[in-house]
């Protein structure tokens, strides 16, 4: 059976999935032929909401998925670990699946991450290999796969692996995301346009006067805006407002650092 | 509103074709850096001949061109079959209902939120015009930095051979199965809710 044979079997099965249970047997079988040991379906957001009953996902809340030791993954959400791991940082700076023994050529490593490291191959976990899955507009997510502590990598299986994991991961974000309340997702209706105007200006560091200025508004209209802006997502500093703009993919990083006003 | 392109109509479209070989020139030759022919105003390679059709997204104010692909047939030269043969780990797909897409390009004056909405009026514009044509699927080549935007469509999208780097870039050859049922397969994020396809526009029919 070719490789190709094998990942298109993986791919019919994935779109038949309808609970995350089955998905977790799918991509653990297929990561063990693949000749990995772990794999870790995740987004990178706060994992708090994990359970063993897997209803997060199943509830439409939150895509996380592992077969990596109970204990490390306990420690993992505890620490919450996810927000610095040197593995989704590198993940968030390439699409292309790249080995954990890479990571230095992606970010630079602080102590702090080499900390982590430490902590992962205690843990048990030593290489592995991360397929980055960005979705403009969406929380950031990676499908990785890991060997145990002394297992090498299956080198050959690298580009399948590449393949596989894209693939896991969609099936998982399309389980959680059909799953999810559509009524939940309508009640988040879009800012509007001159308020977004208003807040892209704010997160490229101008004052009131001047985005009154560039969009030839007076400054008391750009406070009125930002405002409104603020209340529609309950916040009350400009920071925040910004971030949770970014977060819900109203306003897009690339938007931000454009380099036309 | 997706206008198609062709050699029948091409007369008809004139401004709009310059308008979309010019913002090929920016996002191919200026911003990807591609190694693609050009004038210096116009990128238009050996594959834009009279059998390319085009999908056009137009700003239904200004009549630029918005969003746009390229479909090329796969009974004839195509860039899969021509260019990237070792994307395929089989027999590059080739047949009179099978069509390839190049040249997806959406305009560098589009802000992120119009970007989006083009985007997802060009592909529905695709999906309809392959129910509309017979057409079973589409191929292509991706840059793997789309791939996984590229599925998460919700469609059924396949890989033709394992992902390859050549010349820096990991590409893969792909092929987009196309059913009456694809355009209710579209996860919320994707879809257009209007009919987006205009084959015919009424100056052409004033003109014949």
């Amino acid at each position: 059976m070719s490789s190709l044979e094998d990942i298109n079997d993986f791919i019919t099965a994935s779109r038949r999935v309808r609970t995350a249970r089955e998905l977790e047997g799918l991509v653990l079988s297929i990561s063990r032929e693949m000749g990995f040991d772990y794999f870790a379906l995740i987004h990178h957001v706060d994992l708090a909401p994990m359970n063993d009953e897997l209803s997060h996902m199943d509830d439409g809340g939150l895509l996380a998925l592992t077969n990596y030791p109970p204990e490390w993954v306990a420690a993992y959400v505890a620490r919450n670990i996810v927000v610095n791991d040197p593995v989704h940082l590198a993940s968030h700076r390439t699409s292309v699946g790249f080995r954990w023994d890479e990571v230095n050529k992606l970010i630079d490593v602080t102590s702090a991450h080499r900390h982590i490291r430490d902590d992962t191959l205690k843990a048990g976990l030593d290489q592995g290999f991360t397929v980055p899955a960005n979705i403009p507009g969406e929380a950031n997510g990676s499908c990785s796969f890991a060997m145990r502590f002394g297992r090498a990598l299956p080198e050959r299986n690298l580009p399948m692996a590449q393949l596989i994991g894209s693939y896991a991961f969609q099936a998982a974000r399309d389980l959680v995301l059909r799953r999810r309340d559509t009524r939940e997702l309508k009640r988040k209706s879009p800012l509007p346009q001159r308020q977004l105007e208003c807040i892209l200006l704010v997160a490229k560091g101008y004052n009131d006067a001047e985005i009154g200025q560039k969009l030839g508004i007076t400054e008391e209209t750009v406070k009125w805006y930002l405002k409104q802006a603020r209340a529609s997502y309950g916040v009350n500093k400009r920071v925040q407002l910004v971030m949770h703009a970014i977060w819900d993919g109203q306003l897009p990083l690339s938007e931000v650092f454009r380099s036309a006003p | 509103m997706v206008c198609l392109v062709n050699s029948f109509n091409r007369s008809q479209h004139v401004a709009l074709l310059c308008s979309m070989h010019q913002d090929r020139k920016r996002i191919f030759v200026d911003t990807l850096k591609w190694d693609v022919p050009h004038d210096g105003t116009f990128e238009r390679d050996q594959f834009d001949d009279e059998f390319a059709e085009y999908l056009i997204v137009r700003d239904p104010d200004t009549g630029e061109h918005c969003a746009s692909m390229r479909l090329l047939r796969t009974d004839r030269p195509h860039i899969l079959g021509s260019l990237f043969t070792e994307l395929c780990d089989e027999a590059v797909p080739s047949a009179p209902d099978i069509r390839e897409v190049t040249r997806l390009c959406m305009s560098p004056r589009l802000r992120a939120r119009d970007r989006l909405h083009a985007r997802n009026t060009l592909i529905r514009g695709m999906v309809e015009y392959a129910i509309l044509t017979g057409i079973k699927a589409f191929t292509g080549v991706a840059d793997m930095t789309w791939f996984s935007q590229i599925l998460s469509a919700g469609w059924d999208c396949r890989p033709l051979g394992l992902p390859k780097t050549l010349e820096g870039k990991t590409l893969a050859g792909l092929i987009i199965h196309i059913t009456p049922d694809t355009l209710n397969g579209f996860v919320d994020s994707w879809r257009c809710p209007s009919p987006a396809l205009r084959v015919l526009e009424l100056d052409e029919f004033r003109a014949a």
